[in-house]
């Protein structure tokens, strides 16, 4: 979603009076002005300028060239299929960082790698051959080469 | 001479140069596929360097960046798709020429003259950077603060997009820098009760979200196939200096304005190519050619891209303000491997730097041979179907950002830079100023708090020291550019009507 200079203005400057805000809550070194609060005050700041020039040129040129909507919804938006893959690819990497620990690196990846391949158009074969090769390459790499510690499942035996 | 044999003796082992090899082949592979951009490859490896000695490390990254800002080019010229954002100041140029059947020609002038500017470039890196480093030993908190202003505003400004947007970026990157335990008084700043966030955003997995998640969001969202291009036919590299002949002005100066903008902090590849290109186009004898299959275009702005490539460290070391958001990530992997770029290093470790003067020129030696393999395997590479290339890159991003503290904390740190990269591309919001804040934002504090500290808060004393004042005007000017051009395009409209 595209939002307009307007809204993306205001967005921001709301942003930056928040980091404003909060720079009251920190404190300055003994004896000086300057401390933790002294850098929160400047980007709260930078913030609150930038979104105002934001806001400032969304209005002129709502004046020169006419209203522009305040969010452009794109057309990855009004497609559900682009939505739900989206909605997916983001779910099966917290669904990762879930189920890896008890179910080990190894399916994980392969569980988390298999359904974009087939949402992509890839056949069953070539996705199952091409996500198992890469969690083993991956296995192989980070957790034999690397000595990470990745998360161990049944799968996890020998040299995997 | 004792120390360039041990720099020496730093890179000449097998396991650095394989390393490198390796590096090489994964960074053509990256810039040879459209979509996948310089950054990504470099980001995508410094979870691999995390676990390397200092100059393999540092070899991996300046290995596979000039390999893959070179391979940019090829699906540039086949198919109309640059493969990092480099090399689209000249994609039409090369794809007319490769319509015309001289792809052979167009992908040899990419490759001989990405080494020619990679090679000018690397000379001034080694002749520069000592001498620059002796003057920086003289900086004190003032210069440091003002050179990273200059960094910052230059990455700002000169990024694709509007600045009021670049410094939309430069906010988040420094709002993100405040998080952790890093600050004056060492309280827990914007934690939020997170153990995790104690000692900040982790750079790395924040890196990779940015530049490589969304990349496969956008993919997903956005979903393209690659068309199947033709092979490369004919001599690739053998004509090439028949066109330096006809062109020497061309690549000296395309190589000498990269060069210059690769030292500049905070700008990098891309914009080099685009101002060589329009110098290029300025200068020609020929203007009208330039879009429509000139080589000289493509001569001038490929030097200058492979050139800023090396220059773009002069900052990163001697300083440690990088040059762009590559060497930003890899000042990044610096600071972890324990050494603190800026002139000291040339004291302390003089032996890694000249290690990695070596691996340059290396790289540069490398770019020949497998450069010209991967023009001859281009129509196999383009081929790999992005569909299947995604979900790998997903995981990559998975294992590498879990890599870092070996904790799920990395994945989700990535995630959401990934989730924000996106929204902020949809909403045309360069994605190099948040790096270059996150990387700056402790150093921009430290200088500027330590200053004001030693000049009882008088701002004036920013301007009483001379380098510091010369580079405060200069950031200044910097700063006044978007509005000066504002009001100069107001004036010429009005005189126009």
């Amino acid at each position: 979603m595209k939002l307009n200079d307007i809204a993306l203005g205001l967005l921001v400057f709301l942003a930056g009076l928040a980091v404003f805000a909060s720079s009251w809550g920190y404190s300055t070194l003994p004896n000086q002005s300057y401390g933790a609060n002294t850098m929160p005050l400047a980007v709260g700041m930078l913030g609150m300028v930038t979104g105002l020039a934001l806001g400032v040129q969304g209005v002129v040129q709502r004046r020169t060239i006419g209203p522009v909507p305040w969010a452009q919804v794109q057309r990855w938006l009004r497609s559900p299929r682009h939505v739900l893959s989206l909605v997916l690819l983001m779910g099966l990497g917290v669904a990762y960082i879930l189920v890896a620990p008890v179910i080990g690196f190894l399916l994980a990846a392969f569980l988390v790698m298999l359904p974009l391949m087939r949402l992509g158009g890839t056949t069953w074969l070539n996705a199952i051959i091409v996500s198992a090769l890469t969690a083993v390459i991956l296995q192989l790499i980070f957790g034999r080469l690397l000595m990470v510690p990745l998360p161990r499942g049944p799968l996890s035996f020998g040299w995997l | 001479m004792q120390v360039l044999m041990d720099a020496f003796g730093h890179v000449f082992q097998w396991h650095v140069l394989l390393v490198i090899v390796l590096a090489a082949a994964f960074g053509m592979l990256v810039g040879a596929i459209p979509g996948l951009t310089a950054t990504m490859a470099t980001s995508l490896l410094v979870p691999l360097t995390f676990f390397m000695d200092p100059v393999p490390a540092v070899a991996t990254i300046v290995t596979a960046t000039a390999m893959a800002i070179f391979a940019g080019d090829i699906p540039g010229a086949l198919l109309r798709i640059p493969g990092t954002p480099s090399s689209a100041a000249y994609v039409d140029d090369s794809y007319i020429l490769s319509r015309q059947g001289r792809a052979n020609d167009a992908l040899g002038a990419s490759l001989f003259f990405s080494v020619l500017g990679g090679t000018i470039g690397t000379i001034v890196l080694v002749v520069s950077a000592p001498q620059l480093a002796e003057i920086a030993l003289n900086f004190t908190s003032f210069e440091y603060f003002w050179l990273v202003m200059l960094g910052l505003f230059c990455a700002t400004f000169v990024s694709p997009g509007t600045p009021t947007r670049g410094l939309i970026a430069l906010f988040l990157g420094l709002g993100f820098a405040m998080v952790g335990q890093t600050n004056p008084t060492g309280e827990p700043r914007y934690t939020f009760g997170s153990i995790e966030l104690m000692a900040g955003i982790q750079f790395i997995p924040a890196m990779i979200g940015l530049f490589a998640m969304s990349e496969v969001m956008r993919f997903y969202a956005h979903p393209f196939q690659n068309q199947k291009p033709a092979g490369v036919k004919g001599p690739i590299l053998r004509q090439q200096f028949g066109v330096l002949r006809r062109y020497p002005v061309q690549a000296l100066r395309g190589s000498a304005v990269g060069t210059a903008i690769g030292i500049l902090p905070g700008a990098g590849a891309d914009i080099a190519a685009w101002i060589s290109y329009a110098v290029s186009k300025r200068f020609s004898r020929k203007p009208k050619e330039f879009g429509k299959g000139s080589i000289e275009g493509l001569v001038e702005a490929g030097s200058a891209n492979n050139a800023s490539v090396s220059a773009s460290w002069v900052p990163a070391l001697v300083f440690g303000i990088p040059g762009d958001s590559i060497t930003a990530i890899a000042i990044g992997v610096l600071y972890i491997k324990g050494i603190n770029p800026g002139p000291t290093i040339f004291l302390t470790q003089p032996d890694i730097i000249y290690a990695v003067f070596i691996v340059f020129f290396l790289a540069l030696l490398l770019m020949l041979p497998l450069g010209w393999i991967t023009i001859r395997a281009a129509g196999l590479l383009l081929a790999i179907p992005p569909r299947v290339l995604m979900p790998i890159i997903l995981m990559c991003c998975v294992t590498g950002a879990y890599a870092i503290n070996n904790s799920a904390a990395g994945i989700l740190i990535m995630l959401c830079f990934g989730v924000l990269g996106f929204i902020m591309a949809e909403n045309d919001i360069p994605v190099a100023p948040v790096i270059l804040g996150l990387v700056l934002g402790p150093m921009l504090e430290e200088n500027f708090v330590n200053s004001m500290i030693k000049a009882n808060g008088n701002f004036g004393a920013f301007f009483e020291r001379p380098i510091s004042a010369a580079l405060g005007v200069f950031t200044i000017a910097v700063l006044l550019m978007p509005i000066i051009r504002l009001i100069m395009r107001k004036q010429r409209i009005k005189s126009e009507s």
